[in-house]
C-alpha cells in the first residue's frame, strides 16, 4: 500500500522527460508555421507568432514534393508487399514442408541476416548499374523484395501454429497452398501485421539506398528530397520552409503511428522476447 | 520440452499419385526469397570479398588484381583508424546512455503508474520519424544563432557553440539525435524483458528477508541479462550502420569529425571511386559486425539459460 502511494513521485521526472522528448517535435510544428523573421529574432519559438500556411505552399513548390510522395508511397508499399509474400512462402516451406537441404537453406538465411547492406552496397550498386537500372523503381524496390529477417521473423511465428490443425488439414487432402492461405495466415495475422508496420517505418524513412541508386528528382523519395532541400539552402537557412517540408514528410508516419502503434509496440516487445 | 516433430511428412500422408508435385512445392515456395537473397546479399558478399583484392576506379573496364595492398594501405591509413575510432565512440556513447536510460524508464513504466501508457507512447513516438527528418529537426534546434538550444543557453548567459560546425561538438550532436530516435525502442525491449520476469522468485526472496536492493541484484537482474545482452548488441549494430542522420546533419564533417566506418566506405566508393579500397573496408566492417554477433551468441548461451 505504502509503495503504491509513493508512485506519484515519478510523475515529475517522467513529465520533464516527456517534455524533453516532445520539444523537438513541437519545435518542428511551430517552425513550420512561423514566419521566418520570428525564428531569427532569438525568441524562444515555443509558439508561432502567427499560424501561417504559406510555408507549406512555398516548400511544396520549391521541390517536386508531389512526385516524392508518389515515389515514397509506391516504393514502400511495393517493398512491404513483396517482402511479406516472399517471406511467407519461404517460412512456410521451412516450417511445414519436408525437403532435403533444409538445414543448408536455414543456414544461408541466418548468414544473410548477419550481413548489413552498408557492407555490400558497392556490388549491389554495380549489379543494378550493369542492368541499367539506376534511376528506376526496380532499383529502389527489388533489393528489398526478399529479406532474411522477414523469413526469420515469420519462421518464429509459424512455429506457433498448432501442428495438429495443420496435420488435420493435410489428411483431409488440403494442398500446402491451401493450408498456408486458410490456416497459417489467418492464425499469424498479428506477426505479419507487425512485420508490415516495422518495415513500412523503416523503408519509408530510408535515405541511404535511394541516395545510391537515384540521381534525378523523378525517382527521389521523401527523405532524399528533404536532404536536397537542405542542400539547396546553402548559406541562408529558411528553417520555417524546411520544417514545413519535414512535417509533410513525417505526417504519414505520425498517422501510421496513431493507427498502428499497437502493432508497432507489440512488435518491438516481441522482438525482445526473441532475445 | 520440444517434442513436436520438425515437419509433417506430406508425401507420407498423401497418395502416391501426388508425390511429384509435393517434392517440388518447397523449392517453388523458397524460390522467390532465395533468389532475392542470393542476388542482393549472398553473391554481393562474395563479390565484395573479391573486389577487396583488386584495384578499380570504375573508369578502367575491369578490376585489376591488387593482392593485399588495399588492406595494407587501409590499415596504415590514419583516416581509416579515425573512422574506426569515431564508430567506436559513437556506438559506446549511444549504448552508454540508451541502455541504462531505456532500462530505468522501462522499470518505472512497469510499475502500476497512472498514465503509463501515455508516457510509453510519447517516448516511443520519435522511432517513427525518418532519421533524415530527425536529423534536419536537430540541425534546426542546434543552429548556431536562432536555434532553440543556443537561445536557451543564451538566457543562461552561456555562449552556445556552432554545434554541427565544431569538430568537438558535431559527433555529440549526431549522438544526441540517435539517442532521441531510439530511446523508446530500447525502453520497449526492456519492458518486454521485465514483463517476462518470474514474480514468484522475487516474492520468495522477500519472504527470505531480502531487501529491495538485494532483491534487484540477486534475483531480478540475473533474469534480465539475456535482454540486456540482446539490447546491447542491437544498439551496437544499429549505430555501426548509421548513415542517414550523419548524411543530412554533417556529411561526415567538419573535416572528418563525424566520419564513421560506413560513411568512410561510402566516401571511398561513391566520392573517390576507389572500389577496391571501399570493398576492403567493407570486408573489415562485416568481420567486425560478425565478431560482435558471435560474442552475442556466446553471451546468450552463457547467461541466457536458467538463472539458477
Amino acid at each position: 500500500m505504502r509503495k503504491r502511494r509513493s508512485l506519484w513521485v515519478w510523475h515529475l521526472p517522467l513529465a520533464l522527460f516527456s517534455l524533453f522528448m516532445l520539444v523537438p517535435l513541437w519545435w518542428m510544428v511551430v517552425a513550420a508555421f512561423d514566419p521566418m523573421r520570428a525564428l531569427l529574432g532569438g525568441h524562444l519559438a515555443l509558439w508561432p507568432v502567427q499560424w501561417k500556411l504559406s510555408n507549406f505552399a512555398a516548400a511544396w513548390k520549391s521541390q517536386p514534393f508531389g512526385r516524392y510522395y508518389f515515389n515514397s508511397i509506391v516504393t514502400t508499399i511495393a517493398i512491404v508487399t513483396l517482402q511479406i509474400a516472399t517471406s511467407t512462402l519461404a517460412a512456410y516451406a521451412l516450417v511445414f514442408l519436408p525437403f532435403r537441404g533444409k538445414r543448408a537453406v536455414w543456414a544461408l538465411v541466418l548468414l544473410a541476416m548477419m550481413i548489413p547492406i552498408q557492407a555490400i552496397f558497392i556490388p549491389d550498386y554495380l549489379i543494378l548499374s550493369q542492368l541499367n537500372w539506376i534511376n528506376t523503381y526496380q532499383a529502389l524496390i527489388l533489393p528489398f523484395a526478399a529479406s532474411a529477417f522477414g523469413i526469420f521473423w515469420l519462421h518464429q511465428a509459424f512455429r506457433n501454429v498448432p501442428r495438429a490443425l495443420v496435420e488435420a488439414m493435410v489428411i483431409d487432402g488440403a494442398s500446402p497452398w491451401s493450408v498456408l492461405w486458410h490456416l497459417v495466415l489467418p492464425n499469424t495475422r498479428p506477426a505479419i501485421m507487425t512485420l508490415a508496420v516495422l518495415n513500412t517505418v523503416f523503408h519509408y524513412g530510408y535515405l541511404f539506398w535511394p541516395l545510391l541508386v537515384t540521381n534525378t528528382a523523378a525517382f527521389r523519395v521523401l527523405p532524399l528530397g528533404l536532404s536536397y532541400f537542405v542542400a539547396q539552402q546553402s548559406g541562408f537557412m529558411q528553417w520555417n520552409l524546411m520544417m514545413a517540408a519535414v512535417l509533410m514528410t513525417v505526417a504519414p508516419m505520425m498517422a501510421l503511428f496513431g493507427l498502428a502503434q499497437r502493432y508497432l509496440r507489440a512488435g518491438v516487445m516481441h522482438y525482445g522476447l526473441r532475445g | 520440452m520440444q517434442v513436436v516433430s520438425e515437419t509433417i511428412d506430406h508425401a507420407g500422408i498423401r497418395s502416391r499419385r501426388t508425390r511429384r508435385p509435393i517434392l517440388w512445392t518447397p523449392w517453388l515456395m523458397l524460390f522467390p526469397a532465395l533468389a532475392g537473397i542470393s542476388v542482393f546479399v549472398l553473391f554481393p558478399t562474395l563479390a565484395v570479398i573479391g573486389l577487396s583484392f583488386t584495384h578499380w576506379n570504375l573508369l578502367s573496364p575491369h578490376p585489376a588484381w591488387n593482392g593485399m595492398r588495399n588492406y595494407q594501405s587501409l590499415l596504415s591509413s590514419p583516416d581509416f583508424w579515425t573512422a574506426l575510432l569515431h564508430t567506436g565512440i559513437y556506438a559506446v556513447s549511444v549504448a552508454g546512455v540508451i541502455l541504462p536510460a531505456g532500462f530505468g524508464i522501462a522499470w518505472v513504466l512497469n510499475q502500476p503508474l497512472k498514465a503509463r501508457n501515455a508516457y510509453r507512447m510519447i517516448f516511443f513516438l520519435p522511432y517513427v520519424m525518418p532519421l533524415a527528418a530527425s536529423g534536419i529537426v536537430f540541425s534546426g534546434l542546434l543552429a548556431p544563432s536562432g536555434g532553440l538550444v543556443n537561445v536557451l543557453l543564451g538566457r543562461l548567459h552561456v555562449a552556445g557553440p556552432d554545434w554541427l560546425g565544431s569538430v568537438h561538438w558535431a559527433l555529440v550532436s549526431v549522438i544526441a539525435v540517435t539517442i532521441w530516435e531510439y530511446l523508446g525502442f530500447y525502453m520497449l525491449l526492456f519492458l518486454s524483458g521485465l514483463q517476462q520476469l518470474n514474480p514468484a522468485l522475487a516474492e520468495a526472496a522477500s519472504m527470505d528477508g531480502a531487501g529491495s536492493w538485494q532483491r534487484f541484484w540477486a534475483v531480478i537482474f540475473p533474469q534480465l541479462i539475456p535482454t540486456a545482452v540482446f539490447a546491447g548488441v542491437m544498439v551496437v549494430i544499429q549505430t555501426f550502420q548509421a548513415f542517414d542522420q550523419i548524411y543530412v546533419m554533417t556529411a561526415g564533417g567538419p573535416v572528418t569529425a563525424t566520419t564513421t566506418l560506413v560513411y568512410y566506405i561510402y566516401e571511398q566508393g561513391f566520392q573517390f571511386f576507389d572500389i577496391g579500397r571501399a570493398s576492403a573496408a567493407s570486408v573489415l566492417f562485416v568481420l567486425l559486425v560478425g565478431v560482435i554477433t558471435l560474442i552475442q551468441w556466446r553471451g546468450m548461451r552463457r547467461w541466457g539459460g536458467d538463472p539458477s
